[in-house]
């Protein structure tokens, strides 16, 4: 028996430093370490600062979905001064938000995942040629067109933000805009020019309203044959690709989901409240976990930091809590890896589980009944995922299959915005309030948990996508969702292990979304909050 | 052929996401038609693991020749200056910045953060971040204020929180096109052709900034109005080519209602975003902007801003970016 | 002439003058019969479009002036009348050589500056600088009638010296003076034409109506300084492009348009009147 360990370091094209450590057996993943290998320290910075400052520090966490955490610190400022939102600015920032997504998805599944299937260790496959036709870095036909163009829905999010990245139009109370006519036909004939020359005629090689009426798995096999064009679109072509090379068996994760939803229905969510967020939600809340859904309560998070560089190991709420750094030299002897704290989520019956964040669990969270009628109500995922399991592969069909289904939803926004109305009302700022705000960046659920204490900022949390996917284990051992989904993952090449790429770009990770603000070097105390029962 | 060679340090890829928007030329003419090439870069560089530490580890020795290093991000040098915040490769980060900018013929500090620190670098700077050459605007920073690289070029400073797509092509351009004798450089190193002018110039709302009409709130209050006497807009302070050289070929932050931050300036974010500060004017005596535009001063300022309100016209009072 | 002074330094503001290839001159009084050959040969390479980098100047009776156009130019090329008593029509092409030596400076009079007046000014107008390929063309008068209009003998000449000097001046297409806009709200303008008439690489925008269509000026900056757009390198052979977007409006004129250099607003002058694409080579945004 040979085991060998080998630490792949740096994995690159994960958006920052994301180091992976796997123990081989026989050519198969039998265990695994992530590491996240960076700290800056946002939480730390913010302490102390004007309550709006998390408005322009938190999108500079990661420059990739800035524009979602932009959304959600918003939120997170709306609830905790209760102010009230106007119908318009919902909308605009729920297109902007939807926009963000619909740039990331071509760019990243070109750019980041697809290039790795040109890999010569698919060479026997008789789809390879094609594959390196289409997906060769740079000189690809569809790498081409899916990266180019992929700026074009954040040309819209400029329209109305100014710029993409790094906007903070979206303030408490609404947004800095009021778009005009002329801004309103020039974004809907943008958003057109993509969908024509790239999603419906490269991607899917059919009209989005096609796409939409497959609910299963058997709908999705059968639309790969039907003609020509939906056989050779990119997506048919990658459907086949995977189901050759295999890519649909490993890579499945833990199984249990977590999504915490986005885009508010703009009459249900013109007072935020914390309260009133799930039944607000068009892209619903939710947690997929052992078979069984159930609502997502913010009051069940918790970050544990047992095999994390900082000090204490008692989970805590994010609103109790508390980072204080400690040399990763040190840590190291302690059995501590990275610089991700882990988030962990309390199921009612389960206890503490490690959830998946992303596409799919949001696809899985959409398939949960008792819908209202404002909300997404989609089987296809959850059949897909009880027929043929988690995978790469499935992992992403989940986010390819967003957009077409938010470039419907865009467009329905864009129609109801009723230029002459408000977008912004002036709000109360509170000296004091507890907040909470939540997205959806398109790589997964994305929370601020912000106290604010004497007109400043007296705590502020961050728990992003990437750290639900890649903390490490908690005090219970229990592996996490990217380290699970990596064991079992069988290695054709240990020099050059394109199979773990495949699996850990799969939850489009991106690093410099967890790694936080923390005290330390001044060894100064943060404040700590008990919390009541629900503020 | 030129190779670059682009890594990040404590960075969040905002400049990255940037370039990826890049138009004539995009980011495949830069490497199809341009020649550049890309040996390695976070998002897209095509090596894994050890052919990648090959790859840096070649260009550190000088092995392989460095034509241009790019760096994204700050330079993170705790805890107590070992660098093992930010580990790369199996060493610090910054072991492999100072080994590899004595190796390039040029450096590039893309972006605020690997400029002068950037938002890492905020008070109480956990991180111990700093920039290739620059903290704040105390020249400096990581590699020291007498650095040159190889081409007897400091570092070249690309501002911006993010730095516009065509401010990061046109100077890889220049310097892969063999011009890099023709890009004057201002007193932070910044390229002079982007950073002579305003955020101001060519800015919508100037006129009522003549004026000295105020936009009263967000949202619709925006269709009228100059951000800079209430909203802390930084237009008339920052050095930028935003409302020239538009932002997605679309707008920029002044003209879609948003202040100007004055992200290109190493002071950003300013007032390190104390308790009132932000999309807040600090004033003096709650009516004098504190700050006035560069080359005035505050007795003339006084003297104009009464006469101008005076003098302004009516429809610098009604809404002027109509539906 | 005195060598050692330094006049041409004189005229030197800090601001360099227009460069150009070939610089076409032509003299004469428009109001008296054929003497106005010279004045109307611009006339119509105005009309019908000369390369980016040929500047036309109508020299008429300004004498002087023509000295002063003269620098920057590379090549030089006056037309003139002439009244040899030779047959009406005649054309004459004076050698380089006979230029060497055009006549002493002192009898020169404003107003009735000729063509070998104009060049020894030049001489010592400018001096080192003063361009040294120069070609003159004298056209033979039928008759001086104020008032007249060309006769036909000269006007056939007039044709014919068109000819020579498009041939000869003009080499062939010379520099592309078409600009592309395209469907993404850029102008793409070809290298040479954007270092002939926008060396700094900076220029401003105005459209201007006029009855027929729109034409958008491009004028030249002198530097980053004064604002304006940026002219950015697009592709390896230097080819640049600016976005127009804005100034244009969305409904764009997509395709190849012609330009032409407006010598006395000092424009680059496009010319957005909706045509045929003459070439199939627009390229996708």
């Amino acid at each position: 028996m040979t085991s060998v360990d080998m630490f792949v370091s740096p994995l690159g094209r994960v958006e920052g430093d994301l180091d992976v450590r796997v123990t081989i057996t026989d050519g198969v993943v039998t265990s695994a370490w992530t590491e996240a290998a960076m700290f800056r320290g946002f939480e730390i910075i913010l302490q102390g600062k004007d309550p709006q400052a998390g408005l322009i520090v938190t999108p500079r966490i990661c420059g990739i979905c800035g524009g979602s955490h932009l959304y959600k610190a918003c939120y997170a400022l709306d609830t905790a001064w209760a102010t009230h939102v106007p119908h318009n600015a919902t909308l605009i920032r729920n297109i902007a938000q939807a926009c963000e997504t619909l740039q990331s998805i071509p760019r990243y599944f070109y750019a980041l995942f697809a290039v790795d299937l040109v890999n010569k260790n698919y060479a026997k496959s008789p789809l390879y040629e094609e594959a390196v036709r289409r997906f060769a870095p740079y000189v690809g036909t569809a790498y081409q067109k899916g990266v180019v163009l992929s700026n074009k829905p954040v040309e819209v999010y400029a329209i109305f933000g100014g710029q993409w990245p790094h906007s903070s139009f979206m303030v408490p109370g609404g947004v800095m805009s009021a778009p005009s006519l002329a801004d309103v036909t020039r974004a809907t004939a943008i958003l057109h020019h993509w969908k024509d020359n790239w999603l419906e005629k490269e991607w899917l090689g059919c009209s989005i309203e096609r796409w939409m009426e497959i609910q299963s798995w058997e709908d999705m096999q059968a639309w790969v044959n039907e003609n020509e064009s939906q056989y050779n679109s990119d997506c048919g072509f990658f459907i086949r690709f995977c189901l050759d090379v295999g890519l649909d068996a490993y890579g499945g994760g833990v199984g249990n989901y977590l999504a915490t939803g986005t885009y508010f229905d703009p009459e249900l969510y013109e007072n935020p409240t914390v309260e009133g967020r799930n039944p607000a939600l068009i892209n619903r809340s939710g947690v997929y976990a052992d078979g069984k859904f159930s609502e997502f309560d913010h009051l069940r998070v918790a970050e544990d930091v047992t095999h994390s560089f900082y000090e204490g190991t008692r989970p805590l709420h994010p609103w109790e809590g508390e980072t204080k750094p400690i040399d990763p030299a040190v840590g190291r002897g302690q059995g501590k890896y990275s610089w991700a704290k882990s988030p962990r989520y309390d199921v009612p019956g389960l206890g503490h589980v490690p959830l998946e964040a992303g596409p799919l669990a949001r696809r899985i969270a959409a398939a949960a009944p008792g819908a209202a009628e404002h909300q997404d109500s989609d089987p296809l995922f959850l059949d897909m995922l009880q027929k043929k399991g988690p995978s790469v592969f499935v992992r992403q069909m989940a986010r390819m299959h967003e957009a077409p289904k938010y470039f419907q939803w865009v467009m329905d926004w864009i129609s109801q915005l009723d230029l002459q109305g408000s977008f912004y009302t002036k709000p109360q700022e509170l000296v004091s309030g507890k907040g909470f705000g939540s997205t959806e960046a398109a790589r997964g659920s994305l929370s601020d948990w912000i106290v604010i204490e004497d007109g400043k900022i007296a705590n502020y949390q961050v728990v992003t996508p990437t750290a639900w996917n890649i903390g490490p284990r908690d005090s219970q051992e229990v592996l996490g969702p990217i380290e699970q989904a990596l064991v079992g993952s069988p290695i054709v090449d240990q020099d050059d292990p394109v199979e773990l790429g495949h699996v850990a770009r799969s939850f489009d990770s991106c690093l410099v979304c967890t790694v936080h603000a923390y005290d330390g070097k001044t060894g100064r105390q943060l404040s700590k909050f008990v919390v009541n029962g629900m503020v | 052929m030129s190779s670059v060679l682009w890594l990040q340090g404590g960075a969040c890829s905002g400049n990255t996401m940037s370039f990826l928007n890049a138009e004539e030329p995009n980011v495949v003419d830069l490497i199809v038609d341009f020649g550049l090439e890309l040996l390695w870069h976070p998002s897209l560089g095509l090596e894994l693991g050890e052919n990648a530490q090959k790859i840096f580890k070649d260009c550190a020795t000088g092995d392989r020749p460095l034509d241009i290093f790019v760096f994204e991000g700050t330079v993170i040098e705790g805890p107590d200056g070992s660098g093992r915040y930010d580990m790369f490769a199996d060493r610090p980060m910054k072991d492999w910045v100072i080994e590899l900018a004595n190796q390039a013929s040029i450096v590039v500090a893309i972006g605020d953060c690997a400029c002068w620190g950037g938002i890492p670098a905020m008070e109480p700077n956990p991180s111990d971040s700093t920039g290739l050459q620059f903290h704040k605007r105390a020249k400096g920073g990581f590699l020291g204020s007498d650095f040159k690289s190889k081409s007897g070029l400091p570092v070249i400073n690309i501002p911006g929180c993010p730095s516009h797509p065509d401010w990061i092509t046109q100077i890889l351009v220049a310097l892969a096109t063999g011009r890099a004798g023709d890009i004057t450089l201002d007193d932070l190193h910044r390229p002079e052709t982007f950073f002579k002018t305003f955020t101001q110039t060519g800015c919508t709302r100037v006129q009522f900034f003549e004026y000295k009409q105020s936009t009263t709130k967000f949202g619709e209050g925006t269709r009228t109005g100059c951000l800079f006497y209430e909203f802390g807009c930084r237009g008339p302070m920052t050095h930028s080519p935003c409302n020239r050289i538009l932002w997605n070929r679309q707008s920029s932050k002044t003209r879609a209602g948003m202040p100007c931050l004055g992200c290109t300036e190493p002071e950003f974010p300013f007032f390190d975003l104390a308790k009132d500060t932000v999309f807040k004017t600090q004033k003096v005596s709650g009516v004098i902007p504190k700050e006035v535009p560069e080359g005035a001063d505050h007795l003339t300022y006084m003297a104009h801003a009464a006469a101008a309100r005076l003098a302004a016209p009516q429809w610098s009072k009604e809404d002027m970016f109509v539906v | 002439m005195a060598a050692d002074t330094q006049r041409h330094t004189l005229l030197d503001d800090g601001f360099p003058p227009t460069p150009c290839d070939v610089l076409v001159v032509g003299c004469g009084n428009i109001l008296r019969g054929d003497d106005a050959v010279g004045p109307v040969l611009i006339r119509r390479l105005w009309e019908d479009g000369v390369p980016a980098d040929v500047r036309i100047v109508d020299g008429g009776t300004a004498g002087m002036d023509v000295a002063f156009q003269m620098r920057g130019a590379q090549r030089v090329v006056v037309v003139d009348a002439s009244s040899t008593g030779a047959s009406p029509g005649t054309v004459y092409r004076v050698p380089g050589e006979e230029l060497a030596d055009t006549g002493p400076l002192d009898g020169l009079h404003t107003h009735s500056f000729r063509w070998d007046h104009a060049l020894t000014f030049a001489r010592w107008l400018l001096g080192p600088d003063c361009p040294t390929d120069i070609t003159v063309f004298l056209i033979e008068v039928a008759e001086l009638t104020p008032g007249a209009e060309l006769s036909r003998e000269v006007r056939a000449a007039m044709e014919q010296v068109i000819e020579m000097i498009r041939n000869e001046f003009f080499d062939g297409p010379g520099i592309d003076d078409h600009v592309e806009v395209t469907d993404s709200g850029h102008l793409r303008i070809p290298a040479a034409l954007a270092a002939a008439r926008f060396p700094a690489d900076a220029c401003g925008l105005g459209l201007v109506e006029r009855q027929s269509h729109p034409e958008l000026h491009m004028i030249p900056l002198q530097g980053p300084a004064n604002g304006g757009q940026l002219l950015k390198q697009r592709n390896l052979a230097g080819d640049r492009v600016i976005l127009v977007r804005e100034t244009l409006s969305d409904d764009l004129p997509v395709g190849n348009h012609r330009t032409r250099w407006d010598q006395t607003l000092g424009v680059l002058v496009v010319d957005l009147a909706p045509r045929e694409l003459d070439r199939d080579d627009r390229q996708s945004g």
